[in-house]
Parts: C-alpha cells; sequence; structure tokens
C-alpha cells in the first residue's frame, strides 16, 4: 500500500462511527508500523485527528482488546512527539537536563518510556520500559495517553491525584514543563 | 535528638515573648472569647520577628525548617494554644503569590506588609473531613469556577482575608482547592461557639455561586508556577524532603503529614504546661500537714503525667524527624503521634486537676483551659479513629476505612 493509499484509508476510517474506528484501527495501526515518522511528518493534522480520536476512546478497553496494538499506537504517539520536538524551538529550550521516565497503565497491559537527552535536545520514547528511570508515572491509560496529547496537564493532573509518579521531585518538575510543551504541538 | 544553637535561640526568644507578652494576658484574653482580627495581626506581626509566620519572607525558615516549626508548636501552645492555631491557620496566604492576577493584586501588597490572614476550609456540615469527596462543588464556567457550598470549623474564616476551599472540580471530577478572595467574592460567615481553643474564630461558610478565576485553582496554580520555573519548594516552603513526599505520598498527605506532627508538638506543649503546674502544686500545697508531693498516690499521678508527657514527645520527635529525613514512614508515625499525644493529653491535663483538687475546677486557673484545650486535640486534622485507619492502612496495605 502506497503512503497516499495509506492516508486514504485513514480519512475514510476517520469518518467513520467510534465503534468502527475501533475496530479498523488495529489493522491501521498495522500497516502504519515502520513509517509513522515519515506519515507524522508529511501528514501531521491526519495524525493528530487519529490521536483526537482515539482520545474519545476507552483506552484501557482498547488496548485489553487489542494488546499487540497497544505498541503500535505508542509508536505512533511517540514518532508525533519526536518529529514536534525536531520542529519546535520552543520544546527544546525547554530541555535543560536528561531525565529518563517509565509509563505504566495501572488498568491495562500498556508500558511506555520517555527519554530526554540534553545535549541532543532530543525527546524520544517507545513501548516497553527502561531500566533504572529517573521517573515512574502510574495511572489510567487514558491519563497517560493525556499526558502526551496534552488532554491533562502534568502538574494539575498529579495535583489532582489523577496519577501517581515516583522518583526525585526535582526531574519531575523539570519533566512537566517539556511535556507541556510539547503537548501544547499537537495540532488541534 | 540535640537542637543547634541556632535552633536553641529561636526557641529562646521566643519563650521569652510568650513569657513576657502572652503569658500576663492569656487568662483575660482566652477568656473573652475569639480575638479579634486586629489583635491576631498584631502578635503575627510579634512572631514574625522573632522568625514565626506565613509570609513570604519569613515561612521559607520557618516552615522549610521542621525544627523550628515543632519548637514554635510546642512553645506557643504551652502558653496559648489558640494562638497557634490562629497563626498556623493562615498559612494558604502563602499561595497567593500564585494565585490569578486578580487575587494578587488585593492580596499580595496585604501579604508582604503581613496584613493578609487566611483560612482552610476542608470540613463540611455533612460528611465530615473527607477531602476525597467533598459536597462542596466548583463548576467550570467560561475562565471561572463558580463555588456552592458549606463548609464548618474554619479556623480564622472570620476575619480572613482569603480562604483555600477544598471542593469537588466537576471540570475533572476530581478534588481539588479553590483560593477565595474576600476583597473580590466575600463570603458569609457564622462564628461557633465551642469548649477549647477559645481564643481564635472558627466559623461556618456558606459559599453561594462564589465566582473565582480559574487561575485560583491550586493545581492551576502548582502549573503556573512550575511552567513560570519556579521549583516545588518555592511554592509550599517546606523542607526538600517533605516536598518529596508530595511525590512519594501524594501532595494532601505529605501537607498532613506535616501539620499532624505539628498538632502532635501541639499536644505536647499543652501536657508541659499542665504538668509544671501539677509539679508546682504538688510542691508548694500541703495536706495534713506535708506537701501532698509526699502522698504517694499524687506521686503515681505525676509519674503517669510525666510518663504521658515523655512518650508524646519522643513519639513526636520521631515523627519529625521522619520528616526532615523524608521516610516512607513519616505518614504512619505523624498519624500515630497526633492520635497518641492529643489522647495523652486529654489524660495528662485530667490528672493535672486531680492533683489541684477543686482548686482545679475553677475558672480562675489555667488548669480547666488546659483541660478543654486538650479536649480539641482529638479532633482536628483527623480525629483519633482516622489516625488509627491510616495507622493500619500503612502497616498492613489493607484499609479498614469503609
Amino acid at each position: 500500500m502506497t503512503d497516499d493509499q495509506l492516508i486514504q484509508r485513514i480519512e475514510t476510517a476517520l469518518e467513520a462511527e467510534q465503534d468502527q474506528l475501533e475496530a479498523d484501527l488495529p489493522a491501521i495501526l498495522a500497516d502504519m508500523e515502520g513509517q509513522t515518522d515519515e506519515l507524522v511528518r508529511e501528514h501531521p493534522a491526519v495524525m493528530a485527528r487519529i490521536l483526537g480520536r482515539m482520545e474519545a476512546m476507552d483506552i484501557a478497553s482498547f488496548v485489553s482488546a487489542n494488546p499487540e496494538t497497544a505498541d503500535q499506537f505508542q509508536e505512533l504517539l511517540w514518532s508525533g512527539m519526536r518529529v514536534m520536538v525536531e520542529r519546535n524551538p520552543e520544546v527544546k529550550e525547554q530541555i535543560n537536563e536528561d531525565i529518563t521516565t517509565n509509563f505504566e497503565a495501572d488498568d491495562c497491559p500498556m508500558e511506555g518510556h520517555l527519554k530526554v537527552r540534553e545535549e541532543e535536545e532530543l525527546v524520544t520514547g517507545g513501548a516497553g520500559q527502561l531500566d533504572d528511570a529517573d521517573i515512574t508515572i502510574t495511572g489510567p491509560a487514558d491519563v497517560l495517553v493525556g499526558l502526551i496529547t496534552g488532554n491533562v496537564d502534568p502538574i494539575q493532573g498529579f495535583m489532582q491525584q489523577q496519577y501517581e509518579m515516583d522518583g526525585p521531585v526535582q526531574k519531575g518538575t523539570k519533566l512537566a514543563p517539556i511535556m507541556n510543551s510539547l503537548s501544547e504541538q499537537v495540532p488541534e | 535528638m540535640e537542637l543547634t544553637d541556632e535552633q536553641r535561640a529561636f526557641r529562646d526568644d521566643l519563650r521569652e515573648y510568650l513569657d513576657e507578652t502572652i503569658d500576663p494576658i492569656v487568662d483575660e484574653a482566652d477568656r473573652n472569647g475569639p480575638m479579634d482580627r486586629e489583635e491576631l495581626l498584631g502578635y503575627v506581626s510579634d512572631l514574625n520577628e522573632l522568625g514565626v509566620g506565613f509570609d513570604p519572607e519569613t515561612a521559607p525558615n520557618f516552615f522549610g525548617d521542621v525544627w523550628n516549626f515543632t519548637i514554635a508548636a510546642e512553645e506557643i501552645s504551652y502558653t496559648w494554644p489558640s494562638l497557634l492555631v490562629g497563626v498556623m491557620m493562615s498559612f494558604p496566604a502563602l499561595f497567593v503569590q500564585f494565585a490569578a492576577e486578580q487575587t494578587r493584586e488585593a492580596m499580595l501588597p496585604k501579604l508582604e506588609d503581613g496584613d493578609c490572614l487566611a483560612a482552610l476550609a476542608v470540613t463540611e456540615p455533612e460528611g465530615g473531613s473527607d477531602t476525597a469527596r467533598p459536597n462542596t462543588v466548583a463548576k467550570k464556567d467560561g475562565d471561572e469556577f463558580v463555588i456552592n457550598g458549606e463548609k464548618t470549623w474554619v479556623g480564622n474564616a472570620h476575619y480572613a482575608d482569603c480562604v483555600l476551599v477544598v471542593a469537588h472540580d466537576d471540570s475533572t471530577g476530581a478534588s481539588d482547592m479553590f483560593m477565595v478572595d474576600r476583597a473580590n467574592n466575600d463570603f458569609e460567615t457564622r462564628e461557633i461557639d465551642k469548649m477549647g481553643w477559645k481564643g481564635v474564630s472558627n466559623a461556618r461558610i456558606s459559599f453561594d455561586d462564589v465566582r473565582v478565576p480559574e487561575g485560583n485553582r491550586l493545581s492551576n496554580m502548582f502549573s503556573n508556577a512550575i511552567m513560570a520555573g519556579n521549583e516545588m519548594n518555592d511554592i509550599v516552603p517546606f523542607p526538600e524532603s517533605v516536598t518529596q513526599l508530595f511525590f512519594d505520598q501524594k501532595p494532601l498527605n505529605a501537607t498532613f503529614s506535616f501539620m499532624r506532627t505539628g498538632m502532635s508538638f501541639m499536644s505536647v506543649g499543652i501536657m508541659q504546661a499542665a504538668f509544671d503546674a501539677a509539679l508546682d502544686r504538688a510542691t508548694d500545697r500541703e495536706t495534713f500537714g506535708k506537701p501532698i508531693a509526699e502522698h504517694q498516690l499524687v506521686t503515681e499521678q505525676l509519674y503517669d503525667m510525666k510518663a504521658g508527657l515523655e512518650t508524646s514527645r519522643q513519639l513526636s520527635r520521631r515523627a519529625a524527624e521522619l520528616l526532615e529525613d523524608g521516610s516512607e514512614d513519616a505518614r504512619l508515625m505523624s498519624s500515630l503521634a497526633k492520635g497518641y499525644t492529643s489522647e495523652t493529653c486529654k489524660d495528662v491535663t485530667d490528672d493535672a486537676i486531680q492533683v489541684f483538687g477543686g482548686e482545679g475546677l475553677k475558672t480562675e486557673n489555667r488548669l480547666e483551659r488546659y483541660y478543654r484545650d486538650a479536649r480539641v486535640m482529638t479532633i482536628p486534622d483527623g480525629t483519633t479513629e482516622i489516625q488509627k485507619l491510616i495507622v493500619g492502612k500503612e502497616l498492613t496495605d489493607a484499609s479498614a476505612y469503609s
């Protein structure tokens, strides 16, 4: 399938009702695997629409029903983040420390990680956990996804106990502005 | 534990002020009921000079040093527990610095001049102090929250310039706190007459469609402050070990651990005052031709009081040490200390009256005030029953709350 065909297929799926989209999404995410960076770069608005529709889903139920899709979904999320950091000096300005973070959903089998690297001014992430991460964030899957897409403000969410954070408080307060500026870059 | 020279000097200065300024007026002041705003502001100003307070200049050294905080809790409570409550319950004034523009404009000059009094509104007429499920609701309306509900037992509410209110945030479904400043959004209060802590105001507050800017939601204040480059310790001037507990044990739990440790030392202060009075009485008062201290049953009472006082002091110090260390046991030990010392405080002040005999019942003596103030201690900041549930949960990881 060419990129254009894939984008056409995605756009068609995005027109569908939520139930139909949830049924189509595993296959779409599977087709996107390995080329998400390129798709995000060339079609940011379409990718943002996918994320927007996924925010309306019950992420925990979806991931529980489609466990293999959790990694592909995270791949899309993190590709988006990588590209946004590459393109946005505002995000780079917030990076002044190395920070490693693990994410762990407490309502479905979804684990991910985030690396902030000062020297390269990079934010990268993906499925699975890092050894000895500075910070571990635990909470419902939709809150974790919301943290990345901007639906959940990292500090407000923490103060309202929507999720828990383990690790040095100083690292956590450095991570929050980076996540905030990342989520501000997600196209509406 | 040994106090440093600096901490000892802090305690000695505070003790001298309390002996010379507060002790001569405390009996009448307490008898006359809640001090008014001007009286409290006068004491706040005096205490600021000694390093006790909540203004931006004083707070980092006061709340930022666990031992200064606990020394003040014990020493002030030795002389006048109501004064400690009036000063401590104003700590939410600190957050004015990070509130929305209209609140900062109205309150920041007052805070910097030492004229801003505050209150923390947690308890509700229905449902007590269940901070996780308050009945008071904040509904989002444009750029504002509209607050409706009732709070009770709010220390300082009558004359506070601003109140930090625990409410259900309808926009997120979570519990949060909201700063209501009286210059922009006034509210009704009704004074509560009570048996102890009579020198400080406690009131019921009604919030009837009270509007506050969204920037006055506490979680927004933290978010805005951190986005502006502040560290957590710039916002809450606790020691770093305590702000680390914000992460390890949730922000509200860490704050309660700090407050309950202070309450525990408050009980120690009241007990020490009652014990000192009883000891003087036992050596001065004679019956059957000899000092009552020579009666074995009085000696036994002094023994019991001293044992209660010292075990309470050691337990309180242990709680403070764990806070200072940022230990995972800080929550357990602060609840254990608050629960144990407040109950022991009731017993010790009761024994002190017994040593005094009929004199202890007279309202012209202090023993009955110690007793009344001690009786209050087992209820605010979580009743003894709540402390037991917390300790049980910390010990077993099993919740017996419901």
